[in-house]
């Protein structure tokens, strides 16, 4: 309720208040002293007296006081108004129900009523329609960052509007408050009508919503908002959380933040990929936010892991997902064999380094160790096994074959070591065919032979799609191995050289796979590891090689905005997989779109293999803020105070009132004798 | 502080004579008629000298005669306890103008000056006086300070006199219940007061003591301005006894004082006759000796 002067430059007569104030004050103490020696009789006369008057006195200045003040106030012509929709006033037969479905309908009533706003809002209108006896008609639209009408026409059968109402689901979307007006205006066809708006009236109105209303006002049409009372708003959520160097395997540092008016404590809990739970206590002090972190482990499996915050206030958004990169350092381990006196003559040094590329904070950290024997071949140690010029032994053969069987990654390059005779003898079962011969293609005019352009079918060089293929082209190997034999059919040459000798083939063998690489990785047969495709490409194959974490396109997007992800054209049985279930991805064209209305870690996969993308799909969080900026009513009476509010003008009262007070002044007023007693 | 002595009314008053009204039972021969036979100016018979009798009462006419010592023995007369009781409350600093450093007309100024006048009369005519002092300070007061009836008390009287200070509360019913409890029978008892306090508390103690046979006289010390209410119209009175200060509209407040005043006189009336006192009112604006002059002659 508000109070409002219409003549509020008679502000001027509100000091005469103090005129009986100053009146009192003047009449001071008589300054003439006389000894009474006759106190006794005159105390006699004052307990008759005293106590009237001392009263009469104060009763009469309050009461003077009083009497100017409403008759100022009477003169200012105050106007008391207070929001109402106007409801009642008129009979509608149109009904528009709007039900605001976003995220921040999500949010309790009060901290230990696990009732939601919107729960609170499908019964009371469940109810309301129970209640409406008359011949109305209703449309309904649900919404939130858009419009979804649930009918297709005007419904006069309340019961299957019920029904309606009680199927709407709860999204994680944002609102667009404006745009719902202006269907359900739009629903009027320019008639009159009501709309009855259910909404928790959270975040910000636009200004765009004070045209929206004022269109209403001029159709004719009510707006009726109908909000809970909403004890001590409030709610968490985790607003960031990234992945970043740190100790042990890294930090995920993840910011929460308080949109409540009281500090809280509470727990987060950080689950990892593979499913190890990290447990942290953060403070969050009122309206604010707060930054935490947890140590990644030394080891861990990439993918999209989560954080989520124990919120009863409003759940939906206590959960954020992030990407999370293969770590660990002994996951690959890459074998020399040739070490070399210098660090530039080891065989691994530029797969080292273009795997940890700062070495630290880099996705794979792999451990170099210069004897096989030193390696005990064990999926659950380690994702890749990188034989780099390593002399052929019996002993090393049987574990090999097992860990790759069992779902490890091998990747074989040869070099000086690689005796053929001893590999076609000993290492059989982990190569597709046998050796050849050693074959230099350098002349003394021409150095060395270049990579032909790969195939971008392989997810491998998907990457490479947009830039960066030629460099491929660029490396020229002066000397490979050659095969004996025909490749078999499930072996797949991923790089060949132009004069079509296969260089690096790609093959399974049981649950694993194996890259061999027909030449050496150091600079001594090629100048492959110095071109610019060679980091990111042995990053990727290594990766490829390490498991489904490891590949395919990674993307953080916020709920609400287009998910597109590039694909080579022709591919098929693609599927966006998470913990919901799968649904058919949207080809169109070569790009992949991802539809859904739910936040989540989501796989783009072909069937059930290859991963392509990575997406860590969350809610937009500005729908977590749940406080109330300005009531929509308090917008809406701006636009349209007649409309919106109902007005009574006081001053009559005022005058009224006045002339009572001075009756009781009159009847109570001093008469005969006033002693002015202190 | 000093007694204000008044030369005209220490020579009237030695030159009258304070009869009891009632028969009292005095030690010595007197002018008080005496329920005991003893030296009277009625001759009832002579009787021959024995040490110690009076030599006052030698008949020197029948020694120039007969040329022996004989006691002469008068019927009725005999001397009277006079006992002054004194109102040294804070009231009785006041005067008729309203000032407090003029003490030698207040109330209390004059109240001094009629006591030392009838001590000295008392004395005179050798009568017993003694003093009970109500409220005042720097001088034992009440009972403590009570000095019986006695022909020698009088520089005690004196000296008590001139140290009192007035202050506080008289509360004369409670000294006069004392006093009663403590005067010899048939005494003339005068008080000198402005009375100033509930007639019902001291009223009951003054029908006590009448009832003991004393000679119960009062004196009433007012100021006729006080009681007239003729004071500036707005004025801040003000009370040591009460201990406060009040703005007083006069005009305004006339017709309630006259009220309580005449209902206070007729309290006072009332009491006085049931103790069959004679009740002196003496206005400070006028001459003190005239009261007095009642007062002894007993006409009130």
């Amino acid at each position: 309720m508000e109070l409002n002067w219409l003549s509020s430059a008679a502000v001027w007569l509100v000091p005469l208040v103090l005129l009986p104030i100053l009146a009192h004050l003047v009449r001071r103490p008589p300054r003439e002293r006389w000894f009474f020696g006759a106190m006794y009789l005159l105390q006699k006369v004052q307990q008759r007296n005293t106590t009237r008057n001392r009263i009469d006195d104060w009763w009469l200045l309050l009461l003077r006081v009083l009497l100017l003040l409403l008759l100022a106030g009477a003169i200012m012509r105050p106007e008391v108004r207070w929001r109402d929709p106007n409801e009642q006033t008129e009979y509608s037969k149109r009904v528009v129900l709007l039900v605001d479905s976003s995220l921040s309908m999500n949010q309790t009533l009060a901290p230990k009523d696990s009732t939601t706003v919107f729960e609170w809002s499908k019964k009371q209108l469940v109810e309301r329609l129970k209640e409406d006896q008359g011949q109305r008609v209703f449309q309904m639209g649900v919404y939130n960052d858009g419009v979804d009408d649930v009918f297709s026409d005007w419904q006069d059968d309340t019961i299957s509007v019920s029904s309606a109402v009680q199927a709407l689901q709860q999204t994680e979307q944002t609102t667009d408050l404006v745009e719902a007006i202006r269907w359900a205006r739009q629903a009027f066809e320019g008639n009159g009508g009501e709309i009855w708006l259910y909404t928790d009236q959270s975040g910000i109105f636009s200004e765009a919503l004070k045209t929206e209303i004022s269109l209403l006002v001029e159709q004719n049409v009510a707006l009726i908002p109908h909000t809970p009372e909403i004890a001590s708003r409030g709610n968490l959520a985790i607003v960031n959380a990234t992945y970043g160097a740190g100790v042990e395997g890294g930090t995920l540092r993840f910011t929460i933040e308080n949109y409540g008016e009281v500090a809280r404590e509470t727990s987060c809990t950080t689950t990892l990929p593979d499913g190890t739970e990290i447990n942290t206590i953060v403070d969050i002090p009122a309206l604010s936010q707060t930054e935490s972190f947890v140590t990644i482990p030394r080891v861990a499996d990439g993918g999209i892991g989560r954080v989520e915050v124990k919120d009863n206030r409003l759940t939906l958004d206590n959960t954020w997902y992030f990407q999370l990169p293969q770590i660990g350092a002994n996951r690959v381990v890459l074998v020399d064999g040739d070490p070399g006196t210098a660090p530039i003559d080891s065989e691994v040094y530029f797969l080292e380094r273009a795997l940890a590329p700062s070495n630290f904070g880099a996705h794979i950290v792999p451990e170099v160790v210069g004897d096989l024997s030193a390696v005990d071949p064990s999926v659950d140690e380690q994702a890749v096994i990188v034989l780099a010029n390593v002399a052929t032994s019996d002993a090393s053969v049987g574990p090999l074959v097992e860990y790759v069987r069992s779902g490890g990654g091998l990747f074989i390059s040869l070099g000086h070591n690689s005796n053929i005779s001893s590999i076609n003898q000993v290492w059989t079962p982990l190569f597709p065919t046998t050796l050849k011969d050693r074959h230099i293609l350098s002349t003394e005019y021409d150095y060395g032979t270049p990579i032909a352009l790969p195939s971008l079918d392989h997810s491998l060089f998907t990457p490479f799609q947009s830039g960066g293929l030629g460099g491929f082209a660029r490396a020229r190997w002066i000397e490979v191995f050659r095969l004996a034999e025909e490749l078999p059919s499930d072996a797949t040459v991923l790089l060949e050289l132009q004069n079509g000798l296969p260089l690096l083939i790609e093959y399974s063998l049981g649950k694993g796979r194996i890259c061999l690489l027909l030449g050496s990785l150091d600079i001594e047969s090629s100048n492959f590891p110095l071109q610019s495709v060679y980091m990111p490409f042995m990053q990727r194959l290594i990766g490829h090689l390490g498991g489904q974490a490891q590949g395919g396109e990674r993307m953080d997007a916020t709920l609400g905005d287009a998910v597109n992800i590039s694909v080579s054209s022709g591919m098929d049985s693609l599927q966006w997989n998470s913990v919901d279930g799968s649904v058919q991805a949207n080809l169109r064209g070569d790009t992949v779109r991802l539809d859904s209305k739910r936040s989540g870690a989501y796989q783009l996969q072909v069937g059930t293999g290859t991963v392509l993308a990575w997406v860590a799909l969350n809610s937009n969080r500005i729908e977590s803020n749940v406080a109330v900026d300005v009531p929509l009513l308090e917008v809406a009476a701006e636009v349209a105070p007649e409309a919106f509010y109902e007005t009574r003008e006081i001053g009559p009262w005022l005058i009224l009132l006045a002339l009572g007070l001075l009756l009781l002044q009159s009847l109570w007023g001093p008469k005969e004798e006033v002693n002015h007693a202190p | 502080m000093t007694i204000p002595w008044d030369p005209v009314i220490q020579d009237r008053l030695t030159r009258l004579h304070l009869l009891s009204r009632q028969i009292v039972w005095g030690m010595n021969s007197g002018q008080h008629r005496s329920n005991r036979v003893t030296r009277s100016v009625e001759f009832v018979e002579h009787k021959v000298y024995q040490p110690g009798d009076p030599i006052s009462s030698l008949d020197w006419k029948v020694f120039a005669r007969t040329d022996k010592l004989m006691i002469r023995r008068q019927s009725a007369d005999t001397d009277a306890n006079i006992v002054l009781v004194l109102d040294a409350s804070g009231d009785m600093q006041s005067t008729s103008s309203g000032a407090i450093d003029e003490w030698t007309e207040s109330k209390f100024g004059k109240s001094l000056t009629a006591m030392a006048g009838l001590t000295q009369m008392a004395a005179k005519r050798g009568d017993p006086v003694g003093l009970w002092v109500c409220g005042g300070t720097d001088t034992p007061v009440g009972l403590i300070g009570y000095i019986p009836p006695s022909q020698r008390s009088l520089h005690p009287i004196f000296h008590r006199l001139a140290s009192v200070n007035p202050q506080g509360s008289a509360n004369l019913g409670d000294n006069l219940r004392q006093l009663g409890m403590r005067l010899p029978r048939k005494s003339i008892v005068i008080v000198v007061s402005d009375w100033m306090e509930e007639p019902e508390e001291w009223g009951p103690q003054l029908e006590v003591l009448a009832s003991m046979g004393h000679d119960i006289r009062c004196v009433q010390l007012y100021s006729e301005r006080e009681w007239s209410l003729d004071l500036p119209d707005s004025v801040q009175v003000f009370s040591d006894e009460m201990s406060t200060e009040n703005p007083l509209d006069t005009i305004a407040m006339q017709s309630k004082w006259s009220t309580v005043l005449e209902d206070y006189k007729e309290q006072v009336s009332h009491w006085a006759a049931r103790s069959n006192s004679i009740w002196i009112p003496a206005a400070l604006e006028q001459e003190l000796l005239p009261p007095l002059i009642q007062l002894i002659k007993g006409r009130g």
